[in-house]
């Protein structure tokens, strides 16, 4: 069985994939049938396989199998090495419990969406290419869903910006559709920018790609620093998770990367409702829930989506209250909705935003699909405004109550799903305080800012309703028309003016709203369970992280009052204003408050700021590099040589014309630099050491090399030359130790971190004192902080030169010479070669010598260059270097 | 056969070569034809160079032999892991830039086969020679046909562009050979003998100063070639105005030669040089990817705007080589063959276009998904993985590369940054790309414009394997690390033993903390 639907796993992902390449090869030349038949058929499929699955695991767990998951290794795809140890990168699908549930929602949403659109885009001409890119969806999806690992996960999360990109750019003959498609794969893409260093930050820090393996290694990410700063320091957790939070903040259409959102309405209303209640949006809340262990254990992050989350909340239901397009309201609300998700998970609710992402997946749907089907019964193309509507429940008895439910669930009325949801989000604000320790009062402010977006919720969706539903029907688009000037519309789905009176849709479409409808109603009850049975925490708790903080039952009535109150404030007011025939208190707060309105109604002018700040300067930035390249870089280049070519030639004519003798000095005075170039040879001596200070005895002696260059060498520059004149530039030379200078050299190889040398010259009747200091924290192999002091707290060596080498006056301290330790006032004698511990540190007196080498060319000039070479060991203790390349 | 199969891969061109100019005046008609069948014989030839043993380091089909005994100038030839790919994406390449313009050449078709077959020879050359003054011969040899390739069949100021090209290459390797000569000699007075001969070049010691100059004059015509920035300058006009064939090579391959004389010459044998100026140069690579994004962003010719996306795709490349981790270097090489499918796809789609409208402006199209359904999915999928999404072949180089560096213990504390500016390349890629594909592809359709027949077949066989290749590299890209694992493993590690050889006595970086110490103290 578990071979199966192992194999299973791989197949729920083929299915859609297989759908998308037949209707996108063979799709032009089939039947809409055929088409049709493949692309609910492949979904179907999924679904089915998703569901068997997902009931193998539950039989699993009621086994008594804990960590039940379906694992399948489909193949190696690359691998990298990390730190010198290789990590594959494997195709491997794992169905857990959280991506179990997440692929049922995937499947089975994706399906009525389906279905839904057979109908809805029955007179499509391109409707192959449509499905295709819908199952291609599908398929990234299950991919983003089921990958075990990061790279793969990415697959699916780029897949997922890709066909949002190419749906809502579907009517690709309007500009701003297309422009609206491409601005979603940009806005996606900085979000990709961070997974992508995220990723890399973890795989560096815990040695894997693996989410299992990754969300075990707390240790790693919670000791490992990024960034250090003195003692301040950003943890790989911190860091990655912002990272990672980046990508999520943009998938999921948060502040202040939710500018993409609303725009993409214009893809066809089907493909609204999988963007954005199954698919895209929804991904950056699985990404966080799917590492929730690193984010439980970086509180910093952690406050970063929960701010994100509430001021999401809170801009889009603010946003939402006056617009006035049908599909627009319903975008803001999508954006509010998932910063109340992400608001949840930063308070640690993983299980609790999850389960929101579950409840509004159907009561999101449900509104998008139900907008779909007002449109089609009205005739509009694109978007509808809903001052057009009206009376629409005498018209559309089914779109009508499976819209209520789906509102009453949305403005979290009690029983019904979102009030559920809702709620736990409230409830994990209240008591979050603990775990923001830097700042308890972060959760009271949150919960002020979910609560008032609570009760715009109420209040938008009430609004959307009674307007579209109560009432007379004002006359649909056509009225709009008259109302406001249309830029040009794409050609939709209808051909304008099918229908005078608004009309129920097909049974393809009714049947997934009534669907949902259900699921928007009774979906909350997962939580609540019966009798001690609450079916998503048991269910979803061993995969979540937890961030350990208990809700007391004061902050449970609190949370639960106040949703309450909102929803019933904002439903109050909104039938108040909307409920009731010729109210014109709406109209006049509007333009009382024009400025505010306005603000509103332009979406808080984010776009404005970002096409006058961002795009403007990019904009400008790439015109500049553009110009600059052209003129400049290619001048440097062009211009600029035939510049001076020209003048040369200028010169040249002159010359030819006996006009300019000083001219003629120019090139005399060029002439006898090359020739005095060639003359003088070039005396350059390198000793192998950058530093020119430290090196160990043999040491490699390079000169300039040049071209009939002979070379004499003089090791300790007493003017006799040691060796006659050779070719070779290079010599290896052993120095012993009479050649020595006067004047010793005090090596300190500092206690601290992996030994590293410092070199402190001490000169025939100086002294220098040795004071204890801290040598820094430093880490050792298993990353705990050390701290490592010599040993001479209190105590001051003095170290004092002579002729002949070093003395050290232990005064306290503790001197070890070859393992014998002096007494404290005994003085110890260190010869050049010699090595003395004072406390941790060592130390080693080095010869230092300075050497000549006299360079003559082929036509006899000399001329000379010495450098001073320091060694740590002076005697031959070394064993002789090999000679490299045959030097003579 | 297999003994003398690389001068077999060499020869054959050549021989081609010779005898398209042999072919009668009347004949000529036949040309086109001969010539793909030659090149694709030649395609074949090289699938046996898979063949080889690539699990270890050691070059395959080595041949030798002396060719100026005097000065040790050798015909060494040779194949190892990090020149397998680079070899075959010039096999295959090459047909795919033929077959797909060879039709709009109209006058003088002799010539132009017969400078594409000696470039593909120069080219093979260059990627198998083993001996510096072959590959020097084999270097130049590739100019003269490139430039006449330009200057002949090229666009209205094809002469300017012929020009550029040449001049901007000429004058780096002449200081290459100038560096060359210097080598042989001092080998010469280090061991009594004249060799040019890789390896044992590679065995010099040399001092860092010496290195410094050495690096700098053949790191300058390989600069010249990927082009780094800011010695790119030529490309962009040689792009504006070579015929499609040109452009396709041009990019497809000889931008190649570049980074693969990076990592086959310039880093094995001056490794202390590298090592100082790898820092910066990934820094110039950097501003190459940001630099050329945003260059190629407000082009309003197709083609230079991919000119300026390669050379931001290069500048990847070319911080891949420097970040000098496996990965990295396997990314680099891995993104070659890459850029060499996508933007040799790319080139031959603009081509395509070309010869339906006669122009490359972006702003005369517009719409054309409705018209030319087949050449828009062809031209997004290749975008895409010009792009990097994941699944396409440009991901998994990108991704290797990003890894590497970020990764690279030799870049220390500039890895994570480096690889920070860098991946913001795939956002600036996006743009750019895209921007490209809405003002072709989107929109209303111009009158011009309605007619614009679809892809035909013979532009699909040419597309198609491509394609294949496109997704074939992203989903199975172990096909293509493998054999170059072992290799790119061992220059890395050649690499690092070279420098650690050079730091051994300079293993001496100042403690702060204990120099304070004793400076507390005096």
């Amino acid at each position: 069985m578990e071979f199966v639907l192992q194999r299973a796993l791989l197949w729920i992902v083929l299915l859609p994939l297989v759908g998308a390449a037949l209707n996108g090869l063979l799709g032009r030349r089939a039947s809409r049938a055929a088409v049709q038949t493949v692309a609910v058929g492949s979904v179907a499929g999924a679904f089915a396989l998703a569901v068997a699955a997902f009931c193998y695991l539950v039989s699993q767990r009621h086994l008594g199998g804990q960590n039940a998951v379906l694992d399948w290794t489909v193949y190696r795809w690359f691998s990298l090495t990390v730190r010198g140890v290789s990590v594959p990168i494997d195709v491997r699908l794992v169905m857990d419990s959280l991506s179990a549930v997440m692929a049922l929602v995937v499947t089975g949403v994706g399906l009525l969406v389906h279905i839904y659109a057979c109908g809805y885009m029955a007179k499509e001409p391109s409707y192959a290419r449509f499905f295709s890119y819908m199952n291609l969806f599908t398929a990234s999806m299950l991919v983003l869903v089921l990958a075990s690992n990061f790279p793969l996960m990415f697959v699916g999360w780029e897949g997922v910006g890709l066909c949002s990109y190419l749906l809502i750019g579907f009517w690709f003959q309007t500009p701003a559709f297309a422009l609206a498609g491409r601005k979603a794969f940009v806005v996606n893409r900085i979000g990709d920018f961070g997974v992508l260093i995220g990723m890399l930050m973890l795989v560096h820090a815990t040695g894997s790609f693996e989410f299992e393996k990754i969300n075990h290694s707390l240790n790693a990410v919670t000791t490992q620093y990024v960034f250090t700063y003195g003692a301040m320091g950003v943890t790989v957790a911190t860091a990655a998770t912002l990272c990672v939070l980046l990508g999520c903040v943009g998938k999921s259409a948060q502040f202040p990367l939710f500018v993409w959102l609303p725009d993409a309405v214009a893809a066809p209303t089907p493909v609204c409702a999988l963007i954005f209640a199954a698919t895209t949006v929804t991904s950056g809340v699985y990404l966080i829930c799917r590492l929730s262990s690193i984010f439980a254990v970086a509180p910093y992050s952690m406050a970063v989506v929960a701010t994100v989350g509430a001021l999401t909340a809170l801009t889009a239901a603010s946003i939402a209250l006056v617009q006035v397009d049908i599909k627009r309201i319903l975008a803001y609300s999508t954006v509010s909705q998932l910063g109340f998700m992400f608001a949840a998970l930063g308070c640690g609710g993983f299980a609790a935003g999850f389960f929101h992402l579950f409840t509004h997946v159907f009561f999101s749907a449900c509104l998008f699909l139900g907008a779909g089907s007002i449109m089609h019964a009205v005739g509009a193309r694109g978007d509808a405004d809903i001052r057009t509507l009206g009376g629409l429940r005498k018209y559309l008895p089914r779109t009508h109550w499976t819209f209520l439910a789906s509102c009453l669930a949305i403005a979290g009325v009690p029983l019904f799903s979102g009030f559920f949801s809702r709620d736990q989000i409230l409830i994990g604000a209240l008591s979050v305080y603990p775990y923001f320790w830097f700042a308890p009062w972060l959760g009271s402010a949150l919960f002020v800012l979910l609560a008032a977006a609570a009760a715009m919720t109420a209040f938008y969706a009430f609004r959307l309703y009674f307007t579209a539903f109560w009432g007379e029907y004002r006359g649909g688009p056509a009225a709009a028309r008259d109302a406001r000037t249309h830029g040009p519309r794409p050609r939709g789905h209808l051909e304008e003016g099918d229908f005078q009176v608004p009309h129920e849709s097909p049974g393809s479409m009714t049947w997934p709203l009534m669907l949902l409808g259900v699921g928007a109603f009774c979906a909350g009850y997962l939580w609540v369970g019966i009798a001690h049975f609450a079916p998503w925490q048991q269910w979803l708790g061993p995969a979540l992280g937890d961030i350990g903080v208990e809700a007391s039952r004061v902050a449970v009535n609190k949370a639960n009052i106040g949703g309450i109150v909102a929803a019933a404030l904002g439903i109050g007011v909104a039938w108040a204003w909307y409920g009731r025939p010729g109210v014109e208190t709406p109209g006049r707060l509007a333009d009382q408050l024009s400025d505010a309105h306005g603000f509103l109604r332009d979406q808080w002018r984010i776009d404005q700021f970002y096409e006058a700040t961002v795009l403007r300067a990019s904009r400008a930035l790439a015109l500049g590099s553009a110009g600059f390249d052209k003129t400049i870089v290619d001048g440097l280049w062009t211009a600029l040589p035939v510049y001076g070519v020209r003048n040369l030639s200028h010169l040249v004519t002159r010359l030819e014309n006996g006009a300019a003798r000083a001219s003629g000095a120019v090139m005399a005075v060029g002439l006898m630099l090359v020739v005095g170039w060639y003359l003088i040879p070039h005396a350059r001596l390198d000793a192998q050491t950058p530093q020119g200070s430290v090196a160990v005895n043999p040491v490699l002696l390079a000169a300039t090399p040049g071209l009939g260059y002979q070379y004499r060498w003089d090791f300790d520059s007493d003017g006799q030359y040691e060796t006659d004149w050779q070719t070779g530039p290079a010599i290896i030379h052993q120095y012993t130790s009479e050649r020595f200078e006067p004047g010793a050299v005090v090596l300190l190889k500092g206690a601290g971190y992996q030994g590293q040398i410092t070199s402190i010259k001490v000169y025939p009747g100086e002294t220098l004192d040795l004071e204890t200091k801290r040598l820094g924290r430093w880490k050792n192999e298993d990353s705990r902080i050390r701290y490592r002091l010599p040993e001479l707290v209190g105590a001051r060596a003095r170290i004092v030169a002579d002729q002949t080498g070093l003395v050290i006056r232990p005064n306290g301290a503790r001197v070890t010479k070859a393992t014998r330790r002096a007494n404290p006032t005994e003085e110890v004698r260190v010869s050049p070669g010699e090595t003395v511990h004072i406390g941790e540190a060592e130390l080693t007196v080095a010869g230092s010598v300075r050497t000549t080498v006299l360079v003559k060319n082929v036509f006899g000039i000399q001329a000379k260059d010495s450098v001073q070479v320091t060694l740590t060991r002076s005697r031959a203790t070394a064993k002789p270097m090999a000679l490299p390349g045959g030097f003579q | 056969m297999s003994q003398h199969l690389l001068s077999v891969l060499i020869g054959l061109p050549l021989l081609a070569a010779l005898a398209v100019l042999c072919v009668p005046r009347k004949a000529v008609r036949a040309l086109p034809a001969f010539s793909v069948f030659a090149m694709l014989v030649e395609l074949l030839f090289s699938f046996v160079l898979l063949s080889g043993d690539y699990s270890s380091a050691r070059y395959q089909f080595v041949e030798r032999a002396v060719l100026v005994e005097k000065l040790g100038i050798h015909c060494a030839l040779g194949v190892d892991g990090i020149s397998l790919w680079p070899v075959l994406l010039t096999t295959a390449l090459t047909p795919v830039a033929w077959f797909a313009s060879c039709r709009s050449i109209t006058i003088r078709i002799r010539e132009y086969a017969f400078s594409f077959l000696l470039l593909e020879a120069g080219m093979l050359g260059a990627f198998v020679a083993l001996d510096l003054v072959l590959f020097f011969v084999f270097w130049e040899l590739m100019l003269i046909p490139m430039a006449l390739i330009i200057g002949v069949w090229g666009g209205e100021r094809r002469v300017y562009a012929a020009t550029k090209f040449f001049l901007f290459n000429l004058v780096g390797s002449l200081l290459m050979l100038a560096a060359l000569i210097y080598l042989g000699v001092q080998y010469q007075q280090q061991t009594n003998a004249y060799s040019f001969d890789l390896g044992k070049l590679g065995e010099l010691v040399l001092p860092l100063h010496a290195q410094l100059w050495l690096f700098a004059a053949f790191a300058l015509p390989f600069a010249v070639r990927v082009p780094m920035f800011p010695l790119h300058t030529w490309l962009v006009d040689v792009h504006a105005e070579a015929p499609t064939g040109g452009s396709v090579i041009l990019a497809a391959v000889l931008l190649k030669l570049g980074c693969y004389g990076f990592l086959r010459f310039a880093m094995p044998l001056f490794p202390l040089a590298c090592h100082r100026l790898a820092p910066t140069l990934a820094a110039l690579a950097i501003v190459g990817i940001i630099y050329g994004a945003y260059c190629a962003w407000v082009q309003k010719d197709m083609r230079r705007l991919l000119a300026y996306g390669s050379v931001s795709q290069l500048g990847l490349v070319m911080l891949g080589i420097f970040g000098l981790t496996t990965q990295g270097v396997s990314g680099a090489i891995l993104q070659m063959v890459n850029h060499g499918i996508s933007t040799g796809a790319l080139f031959v789609l603009v081509g395509v276009a070309y010869e339906r409208r006669h122009t490359h402006q972006l702003s005369d199209f517009g719409g054309l998904a409705k018209v030319m359904p087949n050449y828009a999915v062809v031209f997004v999928v290749v975008a895409l993985s010009s792009m990097g999404l994941p699944g396409t072949n440009g991901f998994i180089g990108a991704f290797l590369i990003l890894a590497g560096t970020y990764l690279s213990e030799y870049l220390g504390p500039l890895g994570p940054l480096y690889c920070m500016l860098a991946a913001t390349g795939v956002i600036w890629a996006a743009i750019y790309l895209l921007h490209a594909v809405s003002k072709i592809f989107f929109g209303p359709v111009s009158e011009k414009n309605r007619d614009l027949p679809d892809l035909d077949r013979r532009e699909m066989m040419v597309l198609g394997p491509l394609i294949l290749l496109v997704f074939w590299i992203g989903l199975f890209p172990n096909t293509f690390l493998k054999p170059m694992e072992p290799s790119v493993k061992a220059f890395t590690q050649n690499y690092l033993i070279k420098i650690e050889a050079g730091d051994k006595n300079a293993d001496v970086r100042e403690t702060p903390s204990v120099r304070a110490d004793a400076k507390g103290v005096r």
